[in-house]
């Protein structure tokens, strides 16, 4: 059995980090606090990520919704080796999800806190917070099996 | 009468693969340029469209300053990057700008160095850098670029049953093909057995599921079919293309088992008024097995979900019912970079009777498709070697 470690979502020197511009910061902002941000279309009522200041499905208006935090996983990869980015290779294997959020739309993240053997597409998972660079004070959601209570 | 406007291709050509030390990637533009005009008989200066684009990026290998390099005096000029798509979706504009007079003879030219400079690689550089959006939602995340192939591969496996053997036999079926290609990287034999028993590099895909590194170049002209008369080569046809784009970031695809070649695809098989049935050999990109999988199925050769059903009984193989990427493809010979520009010209060069102990016997239509990003940009070419 791997478990899958937390580590990964630490602060790692050499970790790409994300930029916060004007489009993104809601996001982000929601992050350090513990909480997934994301956008809603005006319009279609239909919610949208990535962030954009346009909705994708008419052009118009979006607003900034909390949302649940509640996802399942969509699909995923073991990642065992890491050429481009050096800075992974030590927290190998790890896994690289593509996340179904409640609110119905995706992201890519990493699944962490259960054993790679258990990572399953269709796997409910929730989000956490954690900060990726200590410098900056940049957090990202990452995902975890949901809790019992769920 | 008026000169007959029908756009055809007249000229390829293959710059030194798959390591060339001696060449630069400019290097590469020109031979393959010396190579494709020797080979047409058309002159640099009858040349008043140019077409290019690398993965050196901007006042490296950009369309502007690969036609400062040439010294290309061209009424027009095309740099769309869309990666392994740009050339396939190059001929399908090239066909129109042709057709409606803009230009007469339009040059494409690729190069690169990507296996012998080593300073230069693909996907996301080491950085300790912020990244901006929209790749600040994937590279702190640390994917790679098999594993966002993997993402497919494994939903792809869970929706339809899908089997590592079957995407294996994707593999082996093209290394039969390299053997015939004494240029190609990669020739001694490979099995399924070792295709799903090497490593995996980012599950569910391994090893021998991954295209190769390699140097390469190639050039294509097309012109007239009133010019081409006096050239040296029976011209080639391109009787259907289209191109579509589903996403382009991995963590944006719509669908993660369908590809926009199910958009492309079926527009150009009924522009070129064939079926899939009828295709004599396919050239399609294979950056990974399961790209092969999703192409076939976007272009209608079988149903969405049955890839691995119809790949199994080896009909990819040399001798089967569609023979493909006989040029032993990405996963064998050769992958500079983006590799869209090599279908094209083996197509050609089957369809030519050119391919010599690798020639598809009596090639009379083939299908060339590029795919561009991580399954994002799809572009499809129907070409013939005989007039519509």
């Amino acid at each position: 059995m791997t478990f899958l470690s937390d580590d990964i979502a630490k602060d790692i020197p050499g970790r790409p980090i994300p930029y916060v511009d004007s489009d993104n910061q809601p996001f982000y902002d929601g992050c350090a606090r513990g909480e997934l941000w994301m956008q809603l279309c005006v319009d279609t009522k239909k919610f949208q990520f990535y962030p954009r200041p346009c909705s994708i499905y008419t052009g118009g208006q979006v607003e900034w919704v909390k949302c649940s935090g509640k996802g399942t996983v969509h699909t995923f990869s073991v990642i065992r080796r890491n050429y481009p980015e050096p800075c992974f290779v030590p927290f190998t294997p790890y896994v690289v999800a593509i996340i179904d959020t409640a609110e119905g739309v995706r992201m890519m993240s990493n699944v962490t806190g259960c054993a790679l053997e258990d990572v399953k597409i269709g796997m409910k998972v929730e989000a956490y917070f954690s900060c990726v660079n200590e410098a900056a004070q940049i957090f990202m959601p990452f995902w975890r099996p949901a809790s019992a209570t769920d | 009468m008026r000169p007959d406007r029908t756009p055809v291709i007249v000229g390829v050509g293959l710059s030194d693969y798959p390591k060339a030390p001696h060449l630069t990637s400019h290097g590469h533009h020109a031979q393959a340029l010396q190579r494709v005009l020797a080979d047409s008989g058309v002159r640099l200066a009858d040349v008043d469209g140019y077409m290019s684009v690398g993965i050196g990026g901007m006042q490296v290998d950009d369309i502007a300053t690969m036609s400062e390099y040439f010294r290309i005096k061209h009424r027009w000029a095309e740099g769309s990057q869309i990666g392994g798509a740009a050339y396939q979706g190059f001929v399908d504009h090239a066909k129109t700008v042709i057709e409606a007079g803009i230009c007469d003879t339009v040059l494409m030219t690729y190069g690169s160095d990507l296996r012998s400079n080593k300073r230069r690689s693909l996907g996301q550089q080491r950085t300790d850098q912020f990244v901006e959006a929209p790749r600040c939602y994937e590279n702190p995340y640390g994917p790679t670029i098999l594993g966002n192939y993997a993402l497919a591969a494994q939903r792809h496996m869970h929706e339809f049953g899908t089997t590592l053997e079957q995407l294996a036999e994707i593999a082996v079926s093209t290394r039969l093909h390299a053997a015939n290609n004494p240029f190609a990287l990669n020739r001694e034999p490979l099995t399924i057995a070792d295709v799903v028993n090497a490593p995996r590099v980012a599950d569910p895909l391994g090893k021998w599921d991954s295209c190769v590194v390699t140097d390469g170049g190639a050039a294509i002209i097309m012109t007239t079919l009133e010019r081409a008369r006096d050239l040296n080569q029976k011209p080639i046809y391109v009787l259907g293309s289209a191109t579509a784009q589903s996403h382009w970031s991995i963590n944006q695809m719509p669908d993660y088992t369908t590809t926009a070649a199910a958009i492309c695809g079926p527009a150009a098989f009924a522009q070129a008024g064939v079926t899939p049935a009828e295709i004599d050999t396919a050239q399609l990109y294979d950056s990974f097995t399961i790209t092969v999988m999703l192409l076939l199925e976007g272009l209608g050769f079988c149903k969405r979900g049955e890839g691995g059903a119809f790949v199994e009984d080896g009909k990819l193989r040399p001798g089967g019912s569609l023979p493909t990427n006989t040029d032993g493809g990405g996963l064998s010979s050769c992958h500079p970079g983006m590799r869209g520009v090599f279908t094209l010209i083996e197509a050609v060069l089957q369809l030519r009777g050119q391919a010599d102990s690798r020639q598809v016997p009596d090639a009379k239509l083939a299908v060339a498709c590029g795919s561009g990003g991580i399954l994002s940009c799809i572009s499809t070419l129907i070409l013939g070697k005989e007039q519509p």
